[in-house]
Order: structure tokens, then sequence, then C-alpha cells
């Protein structure tokens, strides 16, 4: 690289000398003309001709007009020999030996060129020349190759001749001097405090070698520093492209190093390939207009033969740019590079997916696309990388990457919980790739994806290809032991335990072999041989005493020991479950208070409970200890004690409004007080414990009364539902009381506080069981409202939420009611089929969901079916005779409509010869329609007969 | 089309106090000639140009269509003030923003630049009043017909930024939609709106953010919002980090982007992430008020946790 570097400023400094070499040929060739008159205008020299010096000295000019530099050098010099013996320092010699500097730069004569320079320094301190003699001393010393001499003389340049307009030029042969000695350091010092000086051209050829210097000197700290205060886009950087080659150079050196963050300032401050060649061109047609234009204007030549050179090297540079045609890419993979490695993920996605969204197919843009689905995954964005993935199997399908990116894929949907979808990514790997590294992984995890949801069936099939495939595989013993889970799982208890076992011949040492060891047992216990599965769960827990499955084995044991009747040894068992898992425990607990329960020992099983309650009281099971022990003392007589138990505890958790279990117990002291006739003595405690600020308490009292009023004066216990909203908001209240509220409120028509309410359930209890009822909730709102989308939106949700078979049964009806109001009749009837279907739907509400159907067939010009809805009613729902008679008539409304006459006459006359049907409106109906047929039936002459 | 009336030549200084905002410069023709003098807006809204004879003035009036641009005369600090408003005195805002404003609307100047420029400053100002000023300003030269297209789209950008300092989200959502895409960056200054703009964006997700999370105490336990949010958190990062991804050079804007970040990943609780963006502030972008912002919470973090070692 190094080398590259170097190469790359010899191309960028020589033009320069050149240029400044040319152009002092030029600036010369005036006083060449004024040595040349004083040689012929001279009388003194024109009368020594030939053997004079003078004479020689003239016919060494001629010989340099003639372009004989050698002979004039000749010439010149032994007529300055013996012109200098007679006067050390003459006045005009100087110009003289000008002219033989002159001629051996024309010449190339590099060493003669710095001996003559040196001696035309020596020799006349005061000389007009003495600038560029300097600068031409250096000049051949540095063609020579003696680097040394020629630094001494830029050196003595820079010092002598601080105004020079040579500097630049000076500067940069002494940088290519020091570059070429691989004294970057020093370079890198002398051009430092010399590049604020120096302007276009120069000042960007200078900064590309002071960058390329602190580079090979390993300054890269001063590097980076420099890059950062650079001012690229300064007027007339022609020299742009090879600046910026070099310090993409830099960026790819510190990211070598790991120092990430600066190398992604270093690129960042790189322009696209297309600005820079944009700038550089138009400098360069800028520069070749000049230089056309000058073309006819002689006095510009000078000047002209400076910019063709700096436009050559431009060009030149420029073409070295648009070579590399992954310029763009590589610059802008590296920067989303570095933003990925220093975990900057959202940087890092946004470059890439610009650099897919705007850069041409290419090999960089495969690796960039993969990395942004490593992003994305490490963002945990989960979607984002599914659909990334997606786009990368179809854009690049023969990638190396996408076996990594399937398997990521799989990983997306599974954090997604999309069991399916991450199985049928994970499969993908092992089908298309057979031999990628991480094909058995990926067809173990396609099964466990569906273990996970449940498709065991479907999950042991691939497990058992996994074991047939896979048979030395990384996965294959947790094949096996996952194959006996879904068997397991799948209830197939006498295959899991063969499976168990088998798993555990092969794997004696395996890691789920303790797991293993417990769901056999348990399988026997799952089917019923309970003493079997006790010896082996006591085989067990004698084998593994501490391990993280004894207290499930214990709660196990114990349960196979009371199925066989081994009590005490049952109730050892419960006792000995620690603490460490606390669902286990509270198990272990509530079961040894059934034995004394079944046992009848009331003081060990009030004792037990009590100290329960008092160990655990965030226990979940803590109600249903509660309830257990109410009922016992209220059994044991105790009903005071009862009381007292239910109070505390309402006292106690009463105003927590996540507290599930209070409501049951209001209910449940509701109906002791009412067996008593004391319910107000009820409400007025209830009252009495009530604290201010205690909003959750007084809401449960409110509610509790409410309920108490629903049998006997149900409008009146609406309404004090409805006012539980004036005092309490929603996030005040339990989930219970909030949604009869919501309710309640629904009911009033109070749209607004209801939709407030039911909201309330959702923001407050995501995951109660009673968030289908709000979303139904709000869609019956949003039809009142005639919202409709909102309505269906609210109703898929319902519907999803819900398991409630009559809101089930209410959605269906809302829901053909949204799409018979907004003109959807064939979505409507569609829903009230499936509807149709719900075993709740019988008597009325079939006959009704039925007459809804037939009516909406009728809308949609649809008569048969309508007919065939309109039978089921009056042949098979006779006992609503409102409907059948509806029936009977509609249908020969319909049969009309076919002009199917008789048919029509058939079920009117069927309607008018049912005597329960006498008094329906339709009665009258069809026998009048029947009098206006019999004509017209009777001139046809029955064709339908 | 050329369409000059001259001369209306008046040899009176006495017509002078009648003209506004007389200012020098020079007038350029569409017709390609030009004149210098004092300029002003005439009150029959035509430009009066009046020139220094020996003996007194010479003021002659052009239609405005007949006008190609005027290219006033400033001061070295007026001339900083257009290029970098941050450098110069409000004062000098200000004092332009009046001397220019008849022309702006009305023919290509430096006007229309100075109003905005001073619309920005005063936006930018966190004092209650000078905030006020620049909603005001900003309305009046909306109902302006600017010319420079440029300016028209800096000054929707500002309108979203004022939406969004007044509170009034809707406002700014319906005026962020009918905003252009600011893909043409291909001068600083528009390199620098995108950015602003972008930082806007997020402002307006970090708000939704906000607002999901008061609507919905407990997301936490609801997948949905779960994700509805982490899809807030990526729209609010994405344009707060626009800047350092694409824009580096503009450094105030991407030093303000960071430092919202940073802000964001403290709210969201990923304090690493939030120090990576200080970091980047100190290292990389150290400007005011950001530089100081950001080394306060570094060294609130290196408090907190004196052992961890620095990032590079």
């Amino acid at each position: 690289m190094l080398q590259t570097h170097r190469d790359r400023i010899d191309m960028l400094i020589l033009p320069g000398f050149i240029f400044s070499f040319r152009r002092k040929i030029l600036k010369s060739s005036a006083i060449i003309a004024v040595g040349f008159w004083l040689f012929y205008c001279c009388p003194a020299f024109a009368q020594e001709q030939f053997l004079t010096p003078e004479n020689q000295l003239q016919a060494g000019v001629e010989a340099y007009n003639a372009g004989e530099l050698e002979r004039a050098i000749t010439l010149i010099s032994k007529s300055l020999e013996v012109l200098m013996a007679r006067n050390p320092r003459p006045e005009n010699l100087d110009r003289v030996l000008y002219l033989i500097i002159l001629a051996q730069l024309r010449t190339e004569d590099w060493s003669g060129l710095a001996k003559t320079c040196s001696e035309y320094l020596e020799k006349f301190p005061q000389a007009v020349l003495r600038e560029e003699a300097a600068f031409y001393k250096g000049m051949g010393h540095l063609k020579a190759e003696e680097n040394d001499p020629a630094l001494a003389a830029f050196q003595s340049f820079l010092n002598e001749f601080q105004e020079s307009s040579l500097r630049g030029s000076v500067l940069l042969l002494l940088s290519q001097t020091l570059v070429a000695e691989g004294r970057h350091e020093e370079n890198a010092k002398t051009i430092l405090p010399q590049i604020a000086t120096l302007t276009g051209a120069e000042k960007s050829a200078a900064f590309t070698s002071l960058l390329a210097s602190l580079i090979a000197s390993g300054n890269l700290d001063q590097a980076v520093d420099q890059v950062l205060a650079h001012d690229a886009s300064e007027p007339g950087q022609i020299h742009m492209s090879g600046y910026f080659l070099t310090t993409l150079q830099l960026g790819d050196l510190l990211i070598s190093k790991g120092e990430l963050r600066k190398a992604l300032r270093v690129l960042q401050k790189i322009p696209p390939s297309q600005e820079i060649i944009q700038s550089v061109d138009e400098l360069i047609t800028a520069g070749e207009q000049k230089l056309e234009n000058s073309q006819s204007a002689p006095a510009g030549n000078n000047d002209s033969i400076m910019l063709r050179s700096q436009v050559e090297q431009a060009k030149s540079e420029v073409a070295q740019l648009r070579e590399m045609e992954d310029f763009d890419a590589a610059l802008q993979l590296r920067k989303a590079n570095c933003f990925f490695d220093l975990s900057r993920f959202p940087e890092a996605v946004m470059v890439y997916e610009r650099m897919l969204e705007l850069l041409p197919d290419q090999r960089l843009l495969e690796q960039a696309h993969y990395r942004l689905i490593l992003a994305l995954i490490r963002m945990e964005s989960w979607p984002e990388s599914i659909l990334q993935i997606g786009a990368f199997e179809k854009r690049f399908p023969a990638s190396e990457y996408l076996p990594d990116a399937l398997y990521l894929q799989g990983e997306a949907h599974m954090q997604l919980k999309q069991g399916q979808a991450a199985s049928d990514a994970f499969l993908k790997v092992p089908e298309k790739f057979p031999k990628a590294g991480n094909a058995e992984r990926s067809h173990f995890l396609a099964a466990y994806a569906l273990l996970l949801i449940d498709k065991n069936q479907e999950a042991i099939a691939i497990l058992d290809r996994h074991i047939e495939k896979y048979a030395s595989g990384e996965y294959y013993e947790e094949a096996h032991y996952w194959r006996a889970m879904g068997l397991f799982y799948a209830k197939e208890y006498p295959l899991a335990r063969e499976a168990h076992g088998d798993y555990l011949e092969r794997f004696p040492q395996g890691a789920q072999r303790v797991d293993s060891q417990l769901r056999m047992a348990q399988c026997l216990f799952n089917q019923g041989e309970f003493k079997d599965a006790q010896t082996e769960l006591s085989a067990f827990l004698e084998e593994h005493p501490d391990s993280m499955q004894a207290d499930e084995a214990r709660n196990l044991l114990g349960d196979a020991l009371l199925a066989v009747g081994g009590v005490d040894a049952g109730l050892q068992s419960y006792s000995s479950v620690s603490r460490m898992q606390p669902e286990l425990y509270d198990y272990a607990q509530m079961r040894i208070s059934k034995v004394y329960n079944a046992l009848e020992e009331w003081e060990k099983f009030e004792t037990h409970l009590r100290a329960f309650m008092e160990e655990r009281p965030e226990s979940g099971r803590v109600p249903e200890a509660l309830k257990e022990l109410a009922t016992h003392l209220r059994a044991q007589g105790k009903a005071d004690e009862a009381l007292d138990l239910y109070w505390s505890a309402v006292t106690r958790y009463g105003n927590d409004p996540e507290a599930a279990a209070v409501e049951e117990m209001l209910v449940s002291l509701t109906r002791i007080y009412r067996t008593e006739d004391r319910l107000e003595d009820f409400f007025r405690k209830l009252e009495e414990i009530r604290s201010d600020g205690e909003p959750a308490l007084a809401a449960r009292a409110r509610w509790v009364r409410a309920k108490a009023e629903e049998s006997a004066s149900p409008d009146v216990a609406k309404k004090q539902m409805a006012q539980i909203a004036e005092s309490a908001a929603p996030q005040d209240l339990p989930v219970v009381v909030l949604a009869d509220v919501a309710d309640a409120l629904l009911g009033a028509g109070e749209l607004d506080k209801a939709h407030e309410y039911y909201r309330g359930i959702l923001r407050w209890y995501p995951r109660s069981f009673l968030k289908g009822r709000a979303h139904s909730g709000m869609a019956f709102i949003s039809i009142e409202r005639e919202q409709w989308e909102d309505a269906l939106g609210s109703i898929g949700l319902a519907q999803k939420e819900s398991v409630d078979p009559i809101l089930q049964k209410d959605l269906y009806a809302a829901e053909s009611k949204v799409y018979l109001a907004t003109g959807r009749p064939r979505e409507a009837v569609a829903v009230l089929e499936e509807m149709l279907a719900l075993p709740v739907i019988k008597g009325l509400n079939k006959v009704e969901t039925l007459y809804q159907i037939a009516n909406t067939y009728v809308e949609l010009g649809d008569f048969k079916k309508a007919i065939a809805f309109y039978q089921q009613i009056y042949i098979l729902h006779l006992g609503w005779p409102d409907y059948v008679a509806k029936s009977y008539w509609q249908s020969g409304q319909a049969f009309e409509q076919l002009e199917m006459p008789n048919e029509a006459r058939n079920s009117y006359e069927e309607l008018i010869n049912n005597a329960d049907l006498v008094s329906t409106p339709e009665y009258v109906l069809a026998r009048q329609r029947l009098e206006q047929m019999k004509p017209a039936i009777e001139t046809s002459g029955g064709a339908d007969a | 089309m050329r369409k000059i009336f001259l001369p209306c030549l008046i040899l009176l200084h006495s017509v002078l106090p009648q003209l506004q905002s007389a200012q020098k410069g020079v007038l350029f023709l569409k017709g390609g000639a030009s004149e210098s003098g004092t300029i002003s807006m005439s009150a029959t809204g035509s430009i009066s140009l009046a020139k220094s004879l020996e003996h007194g003035e010479v003021i002659a009036n052009y239609e405005l269509d007949a006008v190609d641009r005027i290219e006033f005369v400033l001061s070295d600090e007026e001339t900083k003030s257009l290029e970098d408003p941050h450098a110069v005195p409000e004062a000098v805002l200000a004092g332009l923003w009046k001397k220019l404003s008849p022309f702006a609307g009305k023919v290509r100047s430096q006007a229309e630049r100075a109003g905005s420029n001073y619309t920005a400053h005063l936006l930018e100002s966190t004092d209650a009043d000078k905030m006020a000023l620049g909603i005001k300003l900003l309305g009046q030269l909306r109902e302006m017909e600017l010319i420079d297209s440029g300016i028209v789209r800096r000054l929707q950008f500002l309108r979203v930024e004022a939406a969004l300092l007044q509170g009034d989200l809707e406002e700014a959502r319906k005026l962020q939609a009918e905003f252009p895409e600011f893909e043409g960056t291909d001068t600083p200054e528009m390199a620098e709106m995108s950015v602003r703009m972008r930082i806007a964006e997020a402002r307006l997700a970090e708000k939704e953010l906000g607002d999901l999370e008061e609507e919905w105490p407990k997301w936490e336990l609801m997948p949905e919002k779960i994700e509805e949010r982490r899809k807030l958190i990526d729209r609010s990062l994405r344009g707060y980090l626009y800047g350092v991804a694409f824009h580096p050079e503009s450094d105030v804007s991407t030093a303000a982007g960071l430092w919202a970040a940073a802000g964001l990943y403290e709210k969201i609780q990923q304090p690493d992430e939030a120090k990576a963006r200080a970091e980047d502030i100190v290292s990389f972008f150290p400007v005011a008020p950001y530089v100081d912002h950001a080394t306060a919470l570094l060294e609130k973090h290196s408090t907190e946790n004196p052992n961890e070692p620095p990032q590079q």
C-alpha cells in the first residue's frame, strides 16, 4: 500500500515540478534575449570574433538558439572560463552563466545543472535570477537522485525566498524527495506548517502527500485530525480524486486497527464518487476551455503549460476513480459495517437500506443486505427482518448467506410466536441447503417450533425424519428427547414412555435424562398406574433428591399415594416440597389442606390454611384457601368466624383493584347476609370498613349493592351500576366492576362514557379474560354511532378474545348487522349461516336467524335459497307461529317471484289451513292473495301442477 | 419581457422620503443591463433607483417584472449573517430584515433569505416572546409569495418546527405530509434542512411514543402495543440518527439529533446506547449546547459506574 501511495505522490508532484521548470525556461527566455542583445549589439564584443572568448560566447549563444545545446554549453563554458578569469565578478556574466543553466535543463544534464546553479548562486549573490537558480539547483539534484543535496537545496530555497511564487512547487518537490527517502515523518512535519499557504491544485497535492506520510509514519490520529479539518470543497481542488482515494485508505487502515469510530468519521468525509467526478470534471472542462482560449493568446503560454499539466494529471486521477466501479458501494459498506461493528444498529440499518435502494446489484450489495438482516435481528425488529429475508431470498437466491438468513427468519418467527411460519422457515434450510452448517439445527428447530404450538404429531413426524437423517448429528439426542415429549404432549402416554425409555437407553448420560425419568413415571401416573408410578417416583427422588424436578416429583408422588390410599405417605411427600418454586409449593399446601379435609381433621385443616394464607398472602391460591376455610367454618356452625374471615380479607385486599377474588368474597358475603336477612347490616358494615381514599373498595361496595338488587329490581341495579362511574375513574375499578359499569353505561345510552370504561378494561387489565367483552362493547357503541369499519375491527378483536358462546352469538349478529347496513348482504348472510352452527343458537334465536337469512337471500334475489330457509322454519319450528306464518307468506311470495304460482298457492293454502296461524296478519294476506290468484291459475290451466 | 418605464426622472431629493427602506445596491434588469444606486420600493409598488449626479439625484422607476434581481450592498456582518446566521448577533439579523423586507416576495434579492434566517433564529430561541415573534413572522412570510423555492421549502420546514413548538401535533403531521422529499441534499443548506426535518419527524414519533405509554400504561403486557412502541422507537431513532448516518457535515443538527437519541435511549432504559451517542457528540460534534449536555450525561454515568471503561 505504501508503495502505491508513494507512486501516487510522484504522479501528483512531478507535473508541478515540470510546469515550474518549463515556466522558468520561458521566463528566462527574456533574459536570454537580453544576453543575446549584449553579445550581438555591444561593439566591444563585435570587434573580437572567433578567437576571442567573446566570439566563443557569441558562437555559444548562436548554437543555443539553433538548439545545438551541447555545443552551446562547451563554447559558453570556455568563454566564461576566460572572461571570469579576467574579472571574477563581472557584470552581466550572471546572465551568461544562466544560459548554461537553461541549456543543461534542456539537455537534462541534471548533475551539471545542479553544479552550475551552485556556481551561479555562489558567484552572483545579487543576481536577478537567483530564485530560479536556487530552484533548479534542487531540481537538478533531485533528478540526479542526489536526495540529500536536493533536500538541502529546497530547504535553503524555502528559507531564502519566503515570498516566492515557486514556494508551492518547491514544497511539493521537497515532499517528493522526503517521500523517496522514506522520511515520512519529516515530510509531514515539513508540509504541515506550509499547507495553509497553498491553494488549489498544489494544496490538493500537498494534502494527499501529507496524508500519505502521516499514514506511512503511523501517525493515524494526526491523519484523522487532518482529514476532519480539511475542507475538500475549497475551490480549484482538481486533485480531489487522489485525495479521497488516500482518505479511503486511511479509513481502511483504521478499520483494520479496530478504530471504528475514527474510521467512520474519516469515511464520512468522502463524498459519493459521482460528486467527486462531477467536481473534477467541471474543473477539467473549465481548464480545457481556458487552454483552448489561450491558444490564440501567446501571452498566456506560461499559464497554459501549467494548466495543461494540471488537467492531464486530474484526468488520470479521475480515471482511476472511475475505474473503481464499486467505489460507492465499498464506501457505503465500510461505513455501514463500522456502525454495525460499533453496535450502532439503527444507523447501520439506515445506511444498508440506502445502499439497497440506490445502488445497482453487485457483490457488495449481497453482503450489505445480509448485514442489514443481522442488524434488524440485533435490534429485535422481527417483522422487518422477516420481510428483508424474504427480499434477500428473491434477490440473491444463490447467496452463500441464504442458509443463515433463512435460519434467522425462523428465529424471528419464533420470537413473534409464529410457530408454523418458524417451522416452515427452518425447514427450508435443510431442504434447499442440505449441506449447510446449520441444516441440522434448522431441521430440529422446525420440529421444536411446532411443539410450541401444540402441533405435536407434525413435530413428531419431523423428529422421526431427523433421527433417521442425522444419526450422528449434534441434535440427535435432543431429537430423541423432544420426540418423546411430543408424544407426551399428545397424551400418547404408552408411546411417550417407550420413547423416553429409548432415550435413556441410548443416552444414559444425556442432558435430559433426569427429566426423561420423571416423564416416564408421569406417563404411568397419567395412565392411572399409580402403584407403578409411585415406585418409579420414589426411586427417582432417591436418585435425584436435589434436582430441579424433585418438587414436581414430590407433588406427583403425593398425588399417586393419595390415589392408592397412602394418606400419610402422601402428606409426607407434599410436606417435603420446597419453597424453591412457589407454584409447586402452593399446590402442595392446598393438597395438604384437602387431605385434612378428607380426613376431617378440622383443627389441622384450619391451622394449615390459616398458616398458608399468612405465609403466602401474595399467592394466587389464597382466594381458594379462603373460600375453603370459610365454607368449613360455616359448616362447622362458626358463621361469625367465617364472616370475620371474609371481612378480614375484604379489609386487606378490598382496595387493591387487581385482587381478583374480592368480588367473589363480596358475593359470598351477600349470600350469607341475605340468608340471614341482614343485607342492610352487610351494606352498613361495608360503608364502615371503607375509608376515604379507597376508591376500589368504595366502588366494590357500590357494585355489590347493585348486584344484590339485580334480581329484585334490575332497572334500579343498572342505574346504580352506571352511577359508579360518577365517582370512580376506570383505573380505580377492578376489572369485573369495570365491565359491569361499562355495560350499564351502554345500556343507559351513555356511549362516550361506556366507551371510556370498556377501553379501561384494555388499558388497565390487558390480560383480563374480559377483554372480549370490552371489544364487543366497543363494537356495539360503534354500531350505534354507525362507525361501521370501527365496529368490524372491534368485532374481529372481540371474536378473537372471547370464548363466551352467548357473546359470540351477539358478535355474529352484530357483524351481520354491519354488513347489511353497509350494503354487503352476501357477507351478512355468510356470517349468519356461520352463526347457525353455534350450539347456543336454538329455539327462538335459531328461528330468528333462519328468518333473517331467508329474508337476506330475498334481498339478494336468490329466491330458491330463501325458500329453503323459510321451509326450515315452517317445517321444523312450529312452536313459533308468528315466524311460521311469516315464512309461509314469504315463501309464497318468493315462489311467485320464481313464477311458480302453484307452489306459491300451496304455501298460502298451508298457511290458511293451519289453525294455529289464524290470528296472524299473514293469514289474512294469504287468503286475499289466493283470491287474487284463482282466476289466473285457472286460465293458465295449472301448468305447474 | 422587458418593460421599463424609463426614464421617470425627478431631480429632487424631496421625493426620497416617500420611498421605503432605501438601500444601496445593483439592480439587474431582465435584458441584462444593470444599474447601481440607492434602491427602494416606491409607494406605488414599483422599484425606484436613485443615482447621485453632480447636482442632485436622478430617480428611475422600474416595474417589478422588468427587474431580474437586486444585489444589495451589505456590510460584512450582514453578508456573514446570510451565510451563517449563528455567527452574528440577533440585532444584525433583525436590522437586515427590517431593511430588506419590502423586497421579499417582490423581486429576487437577499431579502427572502434575510427573512427566513431571522425567523429561524427567533424560532430557535428559548425566549417565549421571541418564539412568538418568530411564529408571527413566519405567518407574514407565508403570506408573501416568495420567489426563491429553496426559501419556500425552508419556510415549510420552519412551519413544521413551529407547529411542534406550539405542541400542535396534528398541524405538524399535516405539514409534514405535505413536505417534499428532501433527498436532494446537494447543498449544505439542503442537507441541514433534511437533517432537521428528520429530527422533527422523530420528535413527532417520540411524542406518539409518549402518548402510547400514557394511553396504555400496561403496554408491557400487550404484545400489539409492544410492537407499536418498538416501531415508534425505531422511527424516532431513525430520525434522530439520520444526521450522523448521512450528513455529519451538518454538525449542529447532527449533534442535536444525537442528543435527542441519547435522551430517548435514557428514557427507554438503554443507558449504554445513550452513552455511545453522547460520546459521539463529545468526540466528533462538540457544538453548544449539546456538548455540555453530553458531557454531563457521561459524567453522570461515570459517577454511577466508576469502573466502567470509556468507549474507544
